[in-house]
């Protein structure tokens, strides 16, 4: 397969440019638009819907006057947003750090392992990955309930850490991994644990990077679970499920508040996009 | 035979010392067993007609001292030892403060005036008021203050005699009226040391605190952010509790240094759980007190994450105060009544209802008092209102914390909770079944699920539109006249500029605007036309004119005003004909209230042939289905049924039709005749203008020759009147206006609705909007 | 590959646990809750619910609005995914900071750039300029079922990069010996691509399409933060249903809708996969 080359090269790295920033634009606006005052930005918001066949919104991308007092509001003035954000993190970590834990080890059993009933457990993940949140979300409650559990953070957290489809996604990755590197290890009587820490997890860095920073952004984005199993405790709410509230009241500090919230995902993509790019391969169903 | 009678008289003896045992223990359990948990006293008698209030409290040693405020103050003191009261008597007291001619009342210049008492405190073992004194000069209401007198009682009388603490500098609690001064209301006072602290509300509706040096008379007023309560705390420092709203409000706890005016918080608290109120301190210990959902917290070292509950509040209003005693009890009072509650949890009794209030009945309290007087040794906790919604999840939780609910019949939430019959079954209780079975039909199919009893109904409220009985007859209208459908009462409203031309009538009292009115109109209707029409869509035609007509109806020539100018008529009051009564009413309950007037609310219906109707929601009590104490639950339901608030009490049941009297009916009249006696003495005098007291005269001979038939908590034509429309009561089970404005569309439905009204909107843009939502809703299903 | 089992365990069991726990028993839990009459007494009631529910309007707007959107959602999305992969596979080196930017979206919250969205979308917004502006009409684009356009859009932003990742490793495993080869033979560039790239790609692309799938179904989320529990008609998913009736406290319908439409999810990807297998046995 040959590359493109010269002008039609030209071309369509132009039509791409033009995507990406289109792709971008919603992300640079938000932050554009938090450093303007909160008046102007409520004055602004207000006129939404309110438009007829005579007049235009007045799109500009540059606040008319800079400010940091939305900023001032969110982080200083009223903390209940910084409060809200440093939920979600908690979240976030707890989540991971279970993930990290468990989803690996069972991967790994899923792909280097011969056992009677591991294609049928296999697709017994594919299947529960598939599943709309809604079929077990009541059952869940119950399960939770009698676990001691809801009204916890620990009712959001914990079903996460067996999150099916990071175990597919790492178990793909795993699968394609070469025998001989298992091999090879045995040769120098390295057990399976060892192996597994020292051989599969460094060459994992890949998949491993890619998962924390998808499952970061699903965590960081909870909704439907919190609102379920902590309806009593909006102490503990995490911003993505207070943030659309914040944001329909017309408040004037949506876009700092959007761009608090954006900010982590940003610096995890940015940190994780290597291996994001290199580590996601989903090699076939077998 | 003599050994065999022995014998018998002994086992006789022994069988009469059991029993007597037995009888004994019987008597002394409660006693022993006892919360020392105590009523002092109940001021709220649940029928919405209080004649005395507690308006402050003091304790000093073993007794506490209540000042009651109503229609007759006194002062009363509660011996904590012996349980007794004295009550002592204000009159001849009252007569001296208001003895313009006494010497001690006038001012230093010799005006002539009345004293008033702003403030109670005690200190060093004394009880003390605050006297303001006001006079008129120029023409002017004039006020100062700061007098302090000690407190005397003796031989039933109270009385104020003068004391060595010196004049206080009252001049930052009076307030400039313009043409008159006046004295800010105290909130709530404590003495810490030499310092008394009483909080007002200022200007800005921010609580103030004022700290004054009863040494030297000298005052500072302290700005405190969001104050809320205060309580002496440890080191002669003030405890402060702030209250600092926002999206998470919250609680911050500090300990308030008064000489350095500086605070030093010591916990926040998220309100998320209930708000935390009434905070005390117990410095030998160093334990916080609070109240929270209903329930007294302690809190070891000032520690709110160790705070355990106590016991319950007993007392079901929200404004509350909590002093403390010697040993350890705590004072919980509030305008309704004063509570004694151990601290000690162990003394606690052995079960705990817990009843979560979403909806408001006048009965709760009577019910609540009553119970705790019955079973001692159940506690009950009144927990604050909450969202609603919480409660779909904690039956999804299988929650068991809550024993008692209260909800209103057209809440989406009693909806589906009956729907899916998450209520608890009632049955088994006779004495249940045979108080709703008692009630009116509509009543009974509220509370009865598939043939089981499983709610009790608490309350019976609605709003429709009504007319005046007096006005409707001298305005010659018939029975004929009266408006059966919307058509009917809008063929009316056109005709009212010309009947009501040159009369002592107005169509609608002076503050409803234009806008307020087509509102109300329109909510009504389309309301009725929901539960009437439950299948059909709103864009039908014949709906969609009626809606139109409502937002045509022409309220200028009426004299209403629009909201606009409303702003500058309210000025021209009484130059507009606003004190006319108005003939008709645009939201008046058709339930039954005391203080009942003479107004007929309208059954209304779409068409001649249609059964007009009036719908109501109801207050219902029940138990959760999960409750582990459903025995109690159940007891507690039987007091509630059992104290109905008065009103209540009458619209549920048919064959109560005994008029009421208000309780002080006599003392009304009594101080009526005595001032009708004072005013024909002083007319017989010639001192005053004769002509102005005769006018006086005349009014109180022609009140008083009414008296009887006019004054009534329930009078026999109001009831009439509410038996003649029982038959139209339909409780709603739905609360279609909750539902279009209670979601994410709520901003889209309520900016539609103001735009129809403003005339920005059409008719069936409106219609085809709610029919969307509600279609949709009612497609669902349950 | 290891054989012993045991070795396995302790690899698999805290896992398996949890998994167990929170999704299986739930699972089987769903089912029997399905078949209750959902009252507090709970009876047994068998398919009623199945029936009542199927028989739902609301039920069967819900579905087909769910199926429609997934159906305008995922092709669109994997096609456009695929087009771009092939681009930015062919212009390798060049392309890196594109493939970087194109998957920055997948990792942001939705909810945050929505009020942008809704700027965009406003009746006087940029989006209706910029129509005007090429001789165009002004959409009401908050409304009806034009609403469903800025949904689509935000779905596609969102998820794009994703699935131009999946497609771009697959294109890239393919070893370039294979394409010598071939262009050594003589072979077009059109038979190239179908049959050296298509069967090397179709066990990947299934994925994508899959997961465009998934991810289609819980566009909920976008849509109940525009158009609330009631959106109009053309935008009221099956999610809507659910979550209306949670609210009403019937859990049996928001389980027995859920059954219904796994069962329906899982049908069609076995379909799927049924196909695929003998796509790939076709293609080989």
């Amino acid at each position: 397969m040959r590359n493109v080359k010269g002008f039609r090269l030209r071309l369509i790295q132009v039509c791409l440019g033009l995507l990406a920033v289109l792709l971008l634009l919603p992300m640079a606006q938000t932050f554009l638009y938090s450093f303007s005052s909160m008046t102007e930005m409520q004055a602004f918001m207000k006129t939404r819907g309110s438009y007829d066949e005579t007049r235009w919104m007045e799109a500009h991308l540059i606040p008319n006057l800079v400010s940091l007092g939305q900023y001032h509001q969110i982080l200083i003035a009223d903390n209940t947003v910084l409060w809200l954000f440093i939920n979600s993190a908690m979240y976030a970590a707890l989540i991971l750090l279970g993930q990290a834990a468990i989803i690996p080890p069972l991967a790994f059993a899923l792909s280097k392992f011969r056992f009677p009933g591991r294609n049928g457990l296999f697709f017994g993940i594919i299947l529960l990955m598939l599943l709309p949140f809604q079929v077990t979300m009541v059952p869940n409650v119950l399960t939770l309930r009698s676990l001691g559990l809801i009204d916890t953070i620990w009712a959001v957290v914990i079903p996460m850490w067996f999150a099916p489809f990071y175990i597919f996604l790492i178990r793909q990755y795993m699968v394609g991994l070469p025998g001989e590197l298992i091999e090879a290890a045995e040769m120098d009587g390295a057990g399976a644990m060892s192996v597994y820490f020292r051989v599969i997890l460094p060459v994992c860095r890949p998949i491993l990077g890619a998962a924390a920073a998808l499952s970061f952004a699903e965590s960081w984005n909870l909704v439907e679970q919190p609102l379920t199993y902590l309806t009593t405790r909006m102490d503990l709410q995490p911003l993505s499920t207070m943030f659309n509230q914040l944001a329909t009241e017309n408040t004037g500090f949506e876009f700092a508040g959007a761009a608090l919230y954006i900010l982590p995902a940003l610096f995890v993509y940015l940190f994780f996009q290597e291996d994001i790019l290199s580590g996601i391969q989903l090699t076939e169903l077998k | 035979m003599k050994h065999e009678n022995r014998t018998g008289n002994r086992l006789f003896f022994l069988m009469l010392c059991g029993l007597m045992t037995a009888w004994l223990v019987c008597c002394a359990a409660p006693a022993l067993a006892s919360t020392g948990d105590r009523t002092v006293l109940q001021a709220d008698n649940g029928d919405g007609y209080s004649t005395a209030y507690v308006q402050d409290l003091m304790v000093e040693g073993r007794k506490i001292y209540l000042y009651m405020t109503g229609s007759v103050p006194n002062f009363r003191v509660y011996d904590m030892d012996t349980g007794e009261t004295t009550v002592y008597d204000m009159t001849a007291l009252q007569e001296k403060l208001r003895d313009t001619e006494a010497e001690e009342n006038r001012t230093e210049d010799g005006d002539p005036a009345t004293m008033d008492i702003a403030a109670w405190f005690d200190w060093n073992g004394e009880i003390y008021a605050i006297l303001t004194r006001s006079y008129s000069r120029n023409g002017f209401s004039q006020m100062e203050g700061g007098f302090v007198r000690r407190l005397v009682l003796s031989d039933g009388q109270m009385d104020l005699e003068a004391c060595e603490l010196p004049r206080l500098d009252w001049s930052e609690m009076l307030e400039d009226g313009g043409d008159w001064t006046y004295s800010r209301y105290v909130s709530d006072h404590a003495t810490v040391g030499d310092t008394l602290a009483l909080s007002c509300f200022g200007d800005n509706g921010e609580m103030q605190l004022h700290l004054f040096n009863l040494q030297t008379g000298e005052t500072e007023e302290r700005e405190i952010q969001d104050l809320n309560d205060f309580t002496p705390g440890p080191d002669g420092k003030l405890l402060i509790a702030r209250y600092k709203w926002s999206d998470t409000p919250e609680m911050l706890l500090e300990l308030y240094d008064m000489e350095r005016d500086e605070g030093e918080p010591f916990a926040r608290y998220a309100v998320e759980s209930g708000s935390i109120r009434a905070v005390a301190y117990r410095e030998e210990t160093d334990t916080l007190y609070f109240i929270r959902n209903g329930e007294i917290f302690a809190a070891p070292g000032r520690d709110l994450e160790n705070a355990q509950s106590v016991n319950d509040c007993a007392i079901a209003s929200s404004g509350v105060f909590t002093p403390l005693t010697e040993d350890g009890f705590l004072i919980v009072y509030g305008y309704e009544g004063v509570m004694l509650r151990n601290t000690d949890p162990a003394a606690r009794g052995s079960t705990t209802i817990r009843i979560r209030p979403y909806s408001w009945s006048e009965g709760y309290n009577l019910a609540y008092y009553a119970f705790t007087e019955s079973h001692g040794d159940i506690g009950v906790v009144q927990e604050d209102y909450g969202d609603e919604t919480a409660l779909l999840q904690a039956m999804m939780n299988q929650d068991d914390r809550v024993d008692i609910y209260i909800l209103s019949s057209d809440s989406s939430v009693y909806g589906a909770v009956y729907e899916r019959g998450f209520m608890g079954d009632l049955s088994g209780d006779e004495k249940l079944v045979e108080a709703v079975s008692q009630m009116y039909p509509m009543a009974r199919e509220t509370a009865s699920r598939d043939g089981k009893l499983v709610a009790v109904p608490l309350g019976l409220s609605g709003e429709s539109v009504a007319y005046n009985q007096k006005a409707w007859e001298d305005l010659g209208l018939t029975e004929e006249d009266v408006p059966r459908t919307w058509d009917q009462l809008l063929d009316l409203m056109e005709t009212l500029p010309e009947k009501l031309a040159g009369t002592a009538y107005r169509a609608f009292d002076f503050y409803y605007t234009q806008e307020g009115i087509r509102g109300e109109l329109l909510m009504q209707m389309l309301r009725n036309y929901a539960l009437q029409h439950p299948d059909e869509s709103f864009s039908e035609p014949a709906l969609q004119r009626l809606t139109d007509r409502v937002a045509r109806i022409d309220l200028e020539t009426l004299g209403i005003f629009t909201e606009e100018e409303m702003e500058t008529a309210e000025s021209r009051y009484e130059e507009l004909g606003g004190m006319k009564t108005a003939l008709l009413s645009i939201n008046s309950n058709p339930g039954l209230t005391i203080y009942d007037q003479d107004t007929q609310c309208l059954p209304m219906a779409f068409t001649a042939e249609e059964q007009p109707i009036l719908p109501v929601t109801m207050v219902m009590a029940f138990m959760n289905p999960f409750s582990r104490h459903p025995a109690e639950a159940m007891a507690y339901l039987e007091c509630l049924a059992e104290h109905l608030d008065l009103a209540t009490e009458y619209a549920l049941h048919e064959e109560l039709n005994e008029p009421v009297r208000y309780p002080d009916h006599e003392e009304q009249r009594k101080s009526m005749e005595d001032w009708l006696a004072t005013m024909k003495e002083s007319m017989a005098s010639g001192e005053d203008a004769p002509s102005n007291i005769r006018t006086i005269v005349e009014e109180i001979e022609k009140e008083l020759k009414d008296f009887d038939e006019t004054h009534w908590m329930l009078s026999p034509a109001a009831i009439r009147a509410y038996r003649d429309r029982a038959a139209y009561l339909v409780p709603a089970r739905f609360s279609f206006w909750s539902q279009l404005y209670g979601d994410e569309n709520g901003e889209a439905f309520s900016t539609l609705w103001a735009g129809f009204l403003k005339g920005q909107k059409t008719s069936g843009e409106l219609l085809s909007f709610m029919d969307q939502k509600i279609r949709m809703m009612r497609l669902e299903g349950n | 590959m290891y054989t012993k089992k045991r070795l396995a365990l302790p690899f698999l069991l805290p896992g398996l646990a949890g998994i167990l726990l929170f999704y299986v028993v739930p699972f089987f839990g769903g089912v029997w809750y399905s078949l209750t009459d959902g009252s507090f007494e709970n009876a047994f009631v068998g398919f009623d619910n199945y029936l009542k529910v199927w028989q739902n309007p609301m039920f069967q707007l819900g579905l087909r609005n769910t199926m429609e959107l997934s159906a305008i959602c995922a092709p669109s999305l994997f096609l456009l995914s695929f087009l771009l992969s092939l681009i930015l596979n062919r212009i390798r080196p060049a392309g890196r900071l594109f493939r970087s930017t194109v998957l920055l979206p997948y990792l942001m919250p939705s909810s945050a750039v929505l009020i942008i969205w809704l700027l965009w979308f406003d009746y006087g917004g940029p989006v209706n300029h910029l129509i005007t502006l090429l001789g165009g009409q002004r959409v009401a684009w908050l409304q009806g079922s034009e609403l469903r356009v800025p949904v689509v859009l935000l779905f596609l932003w969102k998820n794009l990069g994703f699935c131009v990742i999946i497609f771009l490793a697959a294109l890239q495993a393919i070893p370039a010996s294979l394409y010598e080869y071939a262009e050594l033979e003589g072979a077009s560039f059109g038979r190239q691509a179908f049959s050296i790239t298509l069967p090397l790609i179709v066990p990947s692309a299934f994925l994508v399409f899959i997961l465009s799938f998934v991810n289609a179904f819980r566009i909920f989320k976008e849509v109940y933060f525009i158009g609330g529990a009631y959106p109009e008609e053309p935008l009221y998913t099956l999610q809507n249903y659910m979550n209306n009736m949670y609210g009403k406290l019937n859990y049996q319908n928001v389980t027995t809708a859920a059954y219904s439409f796994a069962v329906i999810v899982f049908a069609l990807f076995g379909l799927l996969f049924f196909l695929q297998h003998r796509a790939q046995r076709g293609l080989n």
